[in-house]
């Protein structure tokens, strides 16, 4: 079976380097369709398409997972335009299981809700702004099995 | 983690569909365009979409069942084919309905159900197509991100145990109570199958293994399953092709599994992934044989080119020569065919036609073929001789200058001699089931049963032969009281 690890390297909190602002923004995430409570929820947020590109997140967070809405937010955030992905991790491997043609046997969620259609979501289907630095930006994702 | 293995997590989804633009307008005429036809042909009550579940106690019995035929005979095919006014394009994109035919000491009760599927749980919520089909583009349709959002489970019906498993061929099989149909969901094969392709002709040997496979079309790769009697795998494996098309059916020999590609490419410009098929005669007849221990690729060949939905059976001899038949086109307008019947228009000038041919191929690569004459599909087996030498092959015929089989027949592969019973013009003809006598493990002996459609008095008829004389005629004929349409594929247990 394939498997990579997935945010175990860019994961944690890597806010805690990010310089301390006064007024920061901070971004909710609102998840609906966690089926259940077992194993975690990692999500990664990407601040701008290169760094969604180049897979460089901003921060990662790793949180138990609690079944049907489930709410995250990344604080400490600059204006800008971001992403955020998700896995719901339920055999707690640290890793989003796929079958053997690479598709997802666990859960996954994007911001803005955004679905692929045989594919991964457009960048700009997953994208929020963040217009102030001291804004309170909400955005939902649905969890897909 | 890389982007690019993010992508391919959750992006390579199996089907390499691209969904075209909606056509709304054609849709909603494909069902008036179908209507209208209807009234002037009603032979196209086949291919009318259904909107209800039936139990009948008792159906009406024409001649005698034989004694000691006992069992269940189960069918599935495409029933729910319009919601809201809407018609598919294509009569394969249309959700499965399990048909249950109970024979039990003379008396024959009847039930249908169709497969709940997550598609077709949330349309019938709904009450109305969500999701674009391989030929159909649906206005607004929600987002695919698994094949198995839009499993219509409606291909052919195995039984597993208890209970009984629904197939379709791109993806994960459907499992349902064998007793009252009701689904249970999608059988997970295990760790790293999840709703992995698992195709509707999978091939039961006779000790009630079962072997399959499944393809991704889009990367070619294609997965092979050996399972228990009981369901249970045994072991998996995975080769890589550079095929992307449909691909129906496969066989198994004594010690190989034999995967056969039909001439077709990608190079279609229609919409959806149905359109995006076409013939290349340019292109052989591709022979893949597997070794069913190891599933390595042990042998290649070209064959001449050609389209086969269906296998009868494969085997081979002791110097490895491995024979098969096939039911053969010379093109693929069938497919095309199958997307007119849903506009009403049947082609009576060229329909397609099926030869059967049986291959012969050496361990060296030497080919020759033998062809029988006629026209024929569906073709079946005695069920203990799937992988070994047969010496009966089943199918059903086209005599008349119809668009479906009307008469049944058993070719002897021996002699070449053909036993054959012509229903008539009356009669649409479905796939037949050979089912094992009382003498058990035999290639003579037993019956065949299938279903067929009058037409005049709009009913669907189950009919059992002895297998060894089909000239004779039914020795019984069982009535439902309405029309079933005409499915696809199916199964007889003793139970």
């Amino acid at each position: 079976m394939k498997k990579t690890n997935l945010l175990v390297t860019t994961a944690f909190l890597l806010i805690s380097s990010l310089p301390i602002m006064a007024r920061a923004a901070e971004l909710k995430v609102t998840i609906d369709n966690v089926s259940s409570d077992k194993g975690l929820i990692y999500a990664q947020i990407f601040h701008g398409p290169e760094n969604y590109t180049q897979g460089k997140a901003r921060a990662g967070l790793r949180l138990k997972a609690k079944k049907g809405t489930f709410n995250l937010t990344f604080n400490n955030l600059v204006p800008g335009d971001y992403v955020v992905r998700i896995f719901h991790d339920e055999n707690n491997n640290a890793v989003l299981d796929t079958n053997m043609f690479g598709v997802p046997s666990e859960g996954y969620a994007f911001s803005n809700r955004a679905v692929g259609n045989f594919g991964p979501p457009k960048y700009n289907d997953m994208i929020v702004h963040i217009t102030n630095k001291a804004e309170q930006v909400t955005t939902k994702a649905h969890m897909t099995y | 983690m890389d982007r690019r293995s993010f992508i391919q997590k959750a992006g390579l989804l199996g089907l390499a569909a691209t969904l075209p633009q909606p056509l709304w307008a054609m849709m909603q005429g494909n069902k008036q365009a179908f209507l209208k036809a209807l009234a002037l042909q009603p032979e196209l009550l086949a291919y009318a979409s259904v909107d209800r579940e039936r139990d009948i106690d008792s159906l009406t019995i024409e001649g005698k069942i034989p004694e000691g035929f006992n069992g269940t005979l189960y069918r599935n095919g495409p029933a729910m084919l319009e919601r809201n006014g809407i018609r598919y394009a294509h009569l394969f994109e249309g959700d499965g309905m399990i048909r249950a035919y109970h024979f039990k000491d003379g008396h024959v009760s009847y039930k249908d159900r169709f497969v709940k599927t997550p598609k077709y749980i949330e349309e019938q919520k709904a009450g109305h197509f969500l999701y674009s089909g391989a030929a159909t583009s649906i206005a607004n349709s929600r987002a695919v991100t698994s094949p198995d959002m839009i499993n219509v489970a409606n291909t052919n019906v195995i039984t597993v145990g208890d209970d009984i498993w629904a197939l379709w061929e791109a993806g994960s099989a459907t499992c349902l109570s064998g007793n009252n149909l009701e689904t249970k969901g999608f059988v997970n094969l295990g760790d790293g199958l999840k709703g992995m392709p698992f195709s509707a002709h999978p091939k039961v040997d006779a000790n009630g293994h079962i072997w399959n496979f499944g393809l991704d079309y889009s990367s070619g790769r294609v997965i092979f399953y050996h399972l228990s009697p009981s369901g249970k795998l045994l072991k998996a494996g995975m080769i890589k092709t550079d095929y992307h098309a449909m691909l129906h059916d496969f066989l198994i020999t004594e010690n190989h599994i034999l995967l056969i590609l039909p001439s077709l490419d990608m190079s279609g410009h229609g919409g959806g992934f149905f359109n995006q098929m076409a013939y290349n005669s340019d292109q052989p007849l591709r022979l893949i044989v597997v070794d069913k221990n190891t599933l390595e690729v042990t042998a290649r060949h070209d064959l001449p080119p050609g389209f086969v939905f269906h296998f009868g059976n494969g085997w081979e001899d002791r110097d490895g020569t491995i024979h098969f038949d096939c039911c053969h086109y010379d093109n693929f307008d069938i497919m095309a065919e199958f997307a007119d019947l849903m506009q009403g228009k049947i082609n009576t000038s060229t329909p397609s036609n099926a030869q059967t041919i049986i291959y012969h191929i050496t361990k060296d690569g030497k080919i020759s073929r033998d062809k029988v004459a006629g026209n024929a599909e569906f073709p079946r087996i005695y069920p203990h001789m799937a992988g070994l030498k047969n010496q009966a092959l089943f199918q059903t015929s086209t005599l008349s200058d119809n668009n479906w089989q009307d008469g049944v027949r058993r070719i002897d592969m021996d002699s070449g001699k053909i036993d054959l019973y012509h229903y008539g013009d009356d009669f649409m003809v479905e796939e037949h089931v050979v089912v094992e006598g009382p003498q058990g493990n035999k290639q003579s002996g037993g019956w065949l049963v299938g279903a067929a459609l009058h037409i005049p008095s709009k009913r669907t008829c189950v009919n059992i032969f002895d297998a060894d004389n089909l000239a004779a005629g039914p020795r019984a004929r069982c009535w439902l009281n309405f029309a079933a349409p005409i499915g696809f594929h199916g199964n007889f247990i003793k139970r």
